[in-house]
Parts: structure tokens; C-alpha cells; sequence
């Protein structure tokens, strides 16, 4: 089977990943069919994440709520380190750009934490109780 | 929104599928060959199945028992009330668009 159909979710390879390596092997243009994988994958994936948000299952909220805290925890960490780096305030912003830069995972968390919060309401779950 | 208007990428591919098993069920290689014949257009294999996933999904095709390899789809009875509407709608913008381009084509330049 073509390592390019790693690149679909599991079970979609379950359903389709023997068709898909029987039509792969007897192309007549296997490059561009491949690039056609590689395309219908980012889809398929595209599609799975808007259907996983859409269906706010516990698992997806799960995963919004651990890579918002992974994004807060290193914004944080790169605030502290570029704190000393900005010590005299937002003036030194332009000199040292590159340390806001640390800081912002941080501005990415909150939205992630955000909207898993947002997602989350009214499904009676641990986010909508808190 | 209808169903099949809902894929994305998908949309196009999805009802050159169904249209083809308008005809009765095929396998995939078949439903590529089909759409060639009578669209002039090569599916590829991941937007092929990419189309056949969505619209198992939506509940509109079934895949019928086969060898694996060579696994057979059917349109149920949803997914021709889908194709049939979609279709109708097509028809109905087509007949538009006509009567505009003659109007066009008779008002003085």
C-alpha cells in the first residue's frame, strides 16, 4: 500500500485504502495521481477537523483545551524570558521584536482556550459547569 | 444548504459520482472511466474517493459487498432524491442563463 495514504485518517485507509492502492497501482499518470492524494488528504483532514469541531465531541474538546494550555504554559515561558530583554518597557519593542515574538503562543492559548470554552457551552460537560 | 453542495473541494467530484451511478452500481475504476466518457474528466484517485467517502457519510451512496479491492457503490434512495433535486436546480439556472444570453444576443448593439 502506498505510504501516501498514510496521510488519511484511519479508518478512511480502512474503508478506502485498498481501492485507492489498486487504482494507484494501474495509473497511467502515477505523479499526478499522487499529488491528487496529497491534495484529497489536506481535504479529507480539512474535513474532519471542521465535522470534529462541529460535533464538539469530549475528545475534541479535550485536545482544544490541552494544546490552549500547551500555547499559555510556553507564552508564558517566553515572557519571562523576554521581560529582562524589555526592560524598559514597550520602547525597546522595535530593538527587540523578536521577544514579543515569545510571547505570542500565549495570545494563541487564550483563543484556543477560548473558544473550547465557547464550543464547550451547554454541553454539560467540565468547561460549561466551571 | 443542500447535501450535496456541503463538500467543499468534494462538490464537483460528488455529483459526477452520482450522476454516474444514475446508471446503476460501479466500482471505483468504473465510475472513472464513466465520468471520462461523459464529462471529459479524469477523477484522480484521492478526489475520487475523497467524493465517495462524503457521500457515504452523508448517507447519499452504499457501498455494496465486493472482493475489497474492488468494492461496488450504489446510489440509495436519498442520494437520488439529492442527485434529482441538484440536478433540477442545475436545469432551472441553466434554462435562466439561456434565455438571458439570447435576450443578450437579440438586444441592439
Amino acid at each position: 500500500m502506498s505510504r501516501l495514504l498514510r496521510l488519511f485518517p484511519r479508518t478512511w485507509r480502512a474503508s478506502y485504502g485498498s481501492e485507492v492502492a489498486d487504482m494507484l497501482a494501474s495509473s497511467g499518470r502515477p505523479w499526478r495521481d499522487r499529488a491528487d492524494l496529497v491534495h484529497a488528504a489536506a481535504a479529507v483532514r480539512g474535513h474532519q477537523l471542521v465535522d470534529a469541531l462541529s460535533e464538539r465531541t469530549d475528545a475534541t474538546m479535550r485536545y482544544l483545551r490541552a494544546a490552549g494550555l500547551g500555547l499559555v504554559v510556553l507564552g508564558l515561558v517566553g515572557g519571562f524570558w523576554a521581560t529582562p530583554r524589555l526592560a524598559d518597557g514597550i520602547v525597546e519593542i522595535p530593538l527587540h521584536w523578536w521577544s514579543m515574538l515569545a510571547v505570542l503562543p500565549l495570545v494563541g492559548g487564550i483563543v484556543l482556550l477560548a473558544a473550547a470554552w465557547w464550543l464547550g457551552r451547554g454541553r454539560g460537560g467540565p468547561l460549561a459547569r466551571s | 444548504m443542500s447535501a450535496l453542495s456541503g463538500y467543499g473541494r468534494f462538490s464537483e467530484p460528488a455529483l459526477l459520482v452520482s450522476v454516474s451511478l444514475l446508471e446503476g452500481a460501479k466500482h471505483g475504476h468504473a465510475i472513472v472511466a464513466d465520468v471520462e466518457q461523459f464529462a471529459g474528466r479524469r477523477l484522480g484517485p484521492g478526489t475520487l474517493y475523497g467524493a465517495i467517502g462524503r457521500l457515504e457519510r452523508l448517507g447519499l451512496v452504499q457501498a455494496l459487498p465486493g472482493d475489497g479491492r474492488r468494492k461496488p457503490y450504489r446510489l440509495t434512495d436519498t442520494g437520488l432524491a439529492e442527485v434529482q433535486r441538484v440536478l433540477d436546480e442545475m436545469g432551472t439556472l441553466a434554462a435562466h442563463g439561456q434565455l438571458r444570453l439570447r435576450r443578450l444576443g437579440t438586444a441592439p448593439a
